[in-house]
């Protein structure tokens, strides 16, 4: 069960962008992107269509919402990296309209 | 699963762990529930995870956050980690672990949600790149990363010389350190200095970290104003004014922050009554000595009621805890004194420098005098411009400015510009922020599927 191999092992691998990315098992998802990912921006604003990235890391600021295992609008900051996540920047204006 | 408790606690930080351990300890029937996913709140976060020990520069604060956990760890209290509260009453709560939605029920309920940056708008701060100080300190003790560098430090408060600290020991490269605060808080925090004396150590604590910042090295600038995050979908140069002239700095990261905010999202929601603090410029709960808010059943514990700093708020959770043992008749009156007496000794002690420190690091008087194209509304896109030309058009009252503007209606729900909005609006109006009204905070307090919504049990 993948569960085993992440308490046992002290790294997972996660797809952010559809690339793998190896990370520390006990991180969040915002700092696997923003550290070993190099993303630079987690994903653009509905409104204004610029780049956004994580300001605040405790979960007020909603600027690290990502698409995460399919399902958008994740504060990617409270959610811990899982083996296999598959992580994607967030961009609903152009998905969506 | 039993879903009612004598005392439900939000927040796992030093307040919410003590009031927790307390209440617990003195044979109540406790749940602490946090978003997180282990204890210890922003400042001990991931304090007990198994590489605190690298990544805490300091081995005593490290120890005190161990010493919170483990009392909690043994007091026997039930702990609901990674668990957001959408929904607050004055009996029970609403909140989902993992997408899977529950009511929870108890006879007191003790928020201890915290404090956070006080987020102030200025050009560019929506570029990646720009982070609030703290949020540097939380990504190194959770996860061991540091901020690419090289990092400007922009702001007034005392997060700035302990982040600065935190990165020259860890090696990053720090371009400068922009000061703006007003000169004049310094004469007028000195009134403070003798009842700060009581806590000696405090101050030393505060002179060695202002030391230490100096002695690192990086370029310090005073009095600056007009800071500016510039990129293009990323920030690269942090631009700003110096003694009159414009200067430039190269930048990966831009770190600012402009003080500390009680988090008031879940005691606005409750309606609870609310002050104004005039030095530092916030709004919060109004409570008693033992954290009695204007709700008979609910408390409002450690920063998250008045920013006190975390010895503060460790005793004020203590004596909420004793409070309720005493109200719920597990602790009888001369026993709960008993209890009280040293923790009040250590809370005024703690709060003896505060005055100072409030008063040292006051945010300044222009903080919120941004020209119009600056966007406050980080979610909705809505600048400075807009909320005053509502204000012009007759909306005289905050939440009249939300509905015309959408200002403060995105997933943040106003907690990024809620302050700001206010100040504007109270500075266009040539009035106190007090006469403007608060944004109305309405549940879900978080955003939820309509699953969530649907598929908690309901009390059947």
């Amino acid at each position: 069960m993948s569960t085993n191999i992440s308490t046992t092992l002290d790294t997972v691998t996660i797809f952010f962008e559809g690339k793998s990315l190896t990370v520390p098992a006990d991180i969040s998802v915002a700092a696997a992107v923003l550290g070993p990912g190099h993303a630079g921006h987690t994903g653009k604003n509905p409104v204004m269509d610029d780049n956004r990235a994580p300001v605040c890391l405790m979960g007020v600021c909603f600027e690290c919402m990502m698409e995460i295992d399919g399902i958008p609008n994740q504060q990617s900051c409270l959610i811990t990296v899982r083996e296999g996540m598959k992580v994607k920047r967030q961009n609903t204006l152009r998905e969506k309209y | 699963m039993q879903e009612q408790y004598d005392v439900l606690v939000i927040g796992a930080g030093p307040a919410g762990l003590s009031a927790a351990s307390t209440a617990a300890e003195n044979g109540l029937d406790v749940i602490l529930l946090d978003e997180q996913d282990s204890p210890g709140g922003q400042i001990y976060r991931s304090v007990s995870g198994k590489k605190s020990y690298s990544r805490f520069l300091s081995k005593e604060d490290r120890n005190d956050g161990l010493n919170l956990v483990d009392r909690f760890t043994k007091s026997g209290a039930v702990y609901l980690p990674k668990t957001t509260v959408w929904d607050v009453s004055h009996d029970g709560v609403l909140c989902s672990s993992d997408g899977e939605s529950r009511e929870i029920k108890a006879q007191y309920i003790m928020v201890a949600t915290g404090a956070m940056e006080r987020p102030v708008p200025f050009k560019g701060w929506t570029t990646p790149g720009v982070m609030s100080a703290g949020s540097a300190d939380l990504l190194y003790k959770s996860s061991g990363i540091v901020p690419h560098g090289p990092v400007v430090l922009a702001g007034n408060g005392p997060l700035i010389p302990l982040v600065a600290n935190h990165l020259n020991e860890l090696g990053v490269e720090i371009a400068g350190i922009l000061n703006t605060s007003p000169f004049q808080n310094k004469p007028k925090s000195m009134l403070r200095i003798p009842l700060a004396i009581a806590d000696i150590p405090f101050l030393f604590k505060g002179l060695k970290m202002m030391g230490a910042m100096f002695l690192g090295g990086a370029k310090q600038y005073h009095n600056v104003t007009e800071i500016e995050a510039k990129g293009n979908g990323q920030l690269n140069q942090v631009s700003f004014v110096h003694r009159g002239q414009h200067k430039t700095l190269n930048a990966a990261t831009l770190l600012v922050h402009e003080g500390m905010l009680p988090r008031t999202h879940i005691t606005r929601m409750l309606n609870l009554e609310h002050k104004w603090d005039r030095v530092q410029r916030y709004w919060y709960a109004k409570t008693d000595t033992f954290g009695r808010s204007s709700n008979n059943a609910i408390y409002v514990v450690g920063d998250g009621q008045k920013v006190h700093g975390v010895n503060a708020a460790t005793a004020k959770g203590e004596l909420a805890g004793i409070d309720v043992a005493r109200r719920l008749n597990v602790l009888c009156e001369s026993a709960a004194q008993l209890q009280i007496a040293p923790v009040k000794r250590r809370l005024y002690k703690a709060l003896a420098p505060r005055g100072f420190v409030d008063a040292f690091f006051a945010p300044r008087k222009n903080l919120f005098t941004m020209v119009d194209e600056v966007v406050v509304c980080r979610c909705e896109g809505v600048t400075a411009g807009d909320i005053r030309q509502a204000i012009k058009e007759g909306c005289h009252d905050v939440n009249e400015i939300k509905l015309r503007t959408r200002c403060g209606m995105g997933p943040c729900q106003g907690r990024m510009c809620g302050s700001a909005l206010a100040e504007i609006t109270a500075a266009t109006l040539q009035t106190e922020v007090p006469n403007v009204g608060a944004l109305h905070i309405r549940p879900p307090i978080r955003p939820v599927t309509v699953r969530e919504l649907r598929d908690f049990p309901s009390a059947t």
